[in-house]
């Protein structure tokens, strides 16, 4: 046979294949629904460094949903499956390769960690449907459709941290840093610090920004301390957080540190830092400590923990994780009220979903998109080593003037 | 025109041709007939880690160019492929220009960058251009994330590249009746593009510009003089390798639609290198293959893992987890190839068929 026989042979073919076959992937109806189980997506790290932070989230979400599954399931009938995928926090095309791969089989995704990550998945679920809860909190994603946000935003912690130092007797006037880290991450946690600085009128010191595989901060912790900088907004993540803070701690510099939630870990108060963030640091988070059986909430998940997970060490992102499980339930309770399972359905269930709080944690308004607005309150936390998670509460209910004030413009 | 057996060449013109048995070409029209029916029985799941490993293909092919057949070491590969989605993002997103202006457009920004940079290859060379390419990459990265009216800062960008000509469009073919969803149709445009740059850069490196490339590779000193320029031929090979990977840039910008200064870091450029070395380093179908293995390794690895029993479950928190034990392969993979078959997967596949050439009288 000739060779451009074989070549015409071989295009015809490839035609014929192209007419005949292939299309959209095979898509059910109500993809992620299947007779009486509704199945919840999950994207997390949980292999790789930030797997600290991803495997208590999806632990908290299948002990919220076994406790629901036990009680009869959503509306009374429906079942919750949650699908996990490991996703590599410092590589966002592993997650839109992971939703590519469970697209299908999920009706929502009930988590995503990683600001690049959520980015890199908005024009996916815009183009499919589908809601997802980003693991992360930038003021963006507020009015970002298709998401279903939770917590107080990064920048109105930082906001409210930097407020609540200022108003402490004798820091009026001192001077305020950052040190965040090189992500869509660590920018919000600055754009927090310049918001906070237009409101309460004064000039930032040095802003430093450094990366998750940094290794040496001597430069720039000694960048901050010629700044003379009094308190430094850290945006970091638990594997960094440690060096950075050692990194100062050598260097026998001093300042108060305040950190944003995902900066934290236990781990942390039981090293040889214990000491120097007992007197430095300070965690700008919400939501109830864990083991405080005073809220209702606590008793509930700690019930839960109890049956479900009795292995699991106290955590603060497992309790975050259990609030966001709550909201992915209400809106599924809401899907089921109205009937509608469907992507659609359960995309207008977001824009019709009341008020929700969940238990320990404050409301968030949710509804018509332009009109969503998230809880403006953050607890500052201080170190104890003594306390479940390393943490105890140093002021509750902190919300400064300049964070009721912050406005959310539309998202992406 | 009877295709001769042309193993054994007796011609020059013979020593030049793409297929030399009716076997090679079998082969091929196999592949060709194998990547067309791919997205149609494979999940969205394969064929977007396909259209990754097509975009990879593009980027090792550049710089295999370079490192492979000019004896250029750059750690900066990095860069221009950012440097190409950025370009596309402009072209098309903010000057409108269609497809595939916009494609061209942002291969011939990388491909003028690199030619800004090949000076550097002039007077350096091994380790201290490794250096100095490393630089660039870092440099490239403190602009990629303070340019924030081009490239959204750390934040990132959205990116609007759509692929469409006349009413076919890869967003939506359906409306002209095609039955393929988007990730289908990308799968096509991509091993399409990646046919025809693997062509064109067999063809540039069969013929005189790939002699005097292997010759500047192989005796730079000796070929200047015999009549060689060095100036030309190594900044060229900079430009080329460049404007490859400004395209592959500019494909992924289209495919991902988001992109941030986060995703052209030092660890991508090293990917690319591991992937020439793993492929093989100096031909053209090594680095396609080496693209392949390198980033459907950690999608195989996750998929057999529950069949191997030393891996904890992903969220158990004990033992080796997937991420862990990917990052060993890639480790093992380049030392093992570096060590024992440093012409890579390609020599592997060469040796198979020069076994079976001879069979069974093949010792």
């Amino acid at each position: 046979m000739s060779p451009s026989r074989l070549v015409s042979l071989i295009t015809l073919g490839a035609l014929a294949a192209v007419a005949c076959g292939g299309g959209a992937a095979g898509t059910a109806a109500t993809p992620g629904v299947s007779g009486d189980t509704i199945t919840v997506g999950v994207l997390t790290p949980l292999s790789d460094p930030v797997a600290v932070i991803g495997r208590p989230l999806l632990r908290s979400m299948q002990v919220y949903f076994a406790r629901v599954n036990a009680a009869g399931g959503i509306g009374g009938r429906y079942q919750v499956r949650v699908q996990e995928e490991d996703i590599t926090y410092a590589n966002p095309s592993t997650s839109v390769q992971k939703y590519q791969k469970i697209k299908d089989q999920v009706a929502l995704l009930g988590m995503v960690v990683g600001t690049d990550h959520i980015n890199g998945l908005l024009p996916l679920l815009r183009e499919d449907g589908m809601v997802a809860t980003p693991g992360t909190l930038d003021a963006e994603w507020v009015r970002t459709p298709n998401l279903l946000s939770v917590w107080v935003p990064y920048q109105l912690q930082i906001i409210n941290g930097v407020g609540y130092f200022l108003g402490q007797p004798g820091n009026a006037g001192k001077t305020i840093c950052s040190m965040v880290l090189a992500t869509g991450y660590g920018e919000a946690a600055e754009e927090g610090l310049m918001s906070a600085a237009a409101s309460e009128g004064f000039t930032p010191g040095p802003r430093v920004r450094f990366r998750q595989d940094d290794q040496d901060f001597v430069a720039p912790i000694t960048q901050l301390r010629n700044g003379n900088c009094d308190a430094v907004i850290l945006a970091s993540l638990p594997a960094v957080t440690g060096k950075v803070l050692g990194a100062a701690a050598q260097l026998g510099w001093s300042p108060r540190w305040i950190m944003t939630s995902p900066s934290w870990h236990g781990a942390l108060a039981q090293s040889s830092l214990a000491d120097y963030l007992t007197r430095t640091a300070w965690i700008v988070s919400e939501g109830p400590v864990w083991g405080d059986t005073t809220d209702a909430g606590m008793r509930e998940m700690l019930a839960a923990v109890a049956q479900y997970a009795p292995d699991q060490q106290p955590d603060l992102y497992f309790t975050a994780g259990w609030s966001v499980a709550q909201t992915v339930g209400a809106l599924l309770e809401q899907a089921v009220r109205s009937g509608d399972l469907t992507r659609t359905g359960i995309l207008t269930a977001l824009e019709a979903m009341e008020p929700f709080s969940p238990a320990g944690w404050g409301e968030y308004r949710y509804g018509p998109i332009g009109t969503r607005e998230p809880p403006r309150a953050n607890t500052i936390f201080r170190v104890n080593p003594a306390a479940p998670i390393g943490l105890e509460v140093e002021a509750r209910n902190v919300s400064v003037p300049a964070a009721q004030s912050y406005q959310f413009t539309a998202g992406r | 025109m009877r295709l001769r057996n042309l193993r054994l060449t007796t011609r020059y013109q013979d020593d030049l041709v793409l297929f030399r048995t009716r076997l090679a070409m079998a082969g091929m029209a196999a592949l060709l007939l194998a990547a067309v029916t791919a997205p149609l029985v494979l999940g969205d799941f394969w064929v977007t880690v396909l259209i990754y490993a097509g975009i990879a293909a593009v980027g090792a092919i550049g710089l295999n160019i370079l490192t492979g057949f000019t004896g250029q070491i750059s750690l900066g590969h990095a860069f221009f492929l950012g440097v190409g989605a950025y370009a596309a993002a402009v072209l098309a997103g903010r000057w409108g220009l269609p497809f595939p202006l916009w494609l061209i457009g942002a291969a011939a920004m990388g491909g003028i960058i690199g030619g800004l940079v090949g000076p550097f290859a002039l007077r350096l060379r091994g380790h201290y251009l490794a250096i100095v390419s490393l630089g660039l990459l870092f440099l490239g990265s403190h602009v990629f994330e303070h340019w924030t009216a081009v490239t959204g800062g750390l934040t990132g960008r959205a990116i609007s590249t759509p692929i469409a000509i006349g009413p076919v469009n890869l967003d939506n073919l359906a409306a002209v009746g095609i039955p393929l969803n988007r990730n289908q149709g990308f799968f096509y445009f991509t091993w399409l593009v990646v046919g025809v740059l693997a062509l064109a850069a067999k063809n540039l490196l069969r013929t005189r510009p790939g002699r005097a490339l292997q010759a500047v590779r192989d005796r730079d000193q000796a070929a200047e003089v015999i009549g060689v320029s060095l100036v030309h031929w190594k900044v060229g090979a900079f430009v080329v390798s460049s404007g490859y990977a400004a395209c592959a840039g500019a494909m992924y910008a289209a495919f991902a639609r988001y992109v941030s200064p986060l995703d052209w870091s030092l660890f991508l450029s090293i990917q690319y290198v591991a992937m020439i070395v793993v492929g093989g380093i100096g031909s053209v179908a090594g680095a396609i293959l080496g693209a392949l293995f390198l980033t459907l390794l950690p999608r195989l690895v996750e998929a057999g893992s529950g069949r191997l029993p030393f891996l904890a479950d992903a969220g158990s928190g004990g033992g080796i987890t997937v991420f862990a034990l990917n990052q060993m392969l890639f480790g093992l993979l380049i030392i093992g190839f570096l060590l024992w078959e440093p012409m890579g997967l390609i020599e592997l596949w060469r040796r198979l068929k020069r076994y079976f050439a001879s069979w069974p009288f093949s010792y």
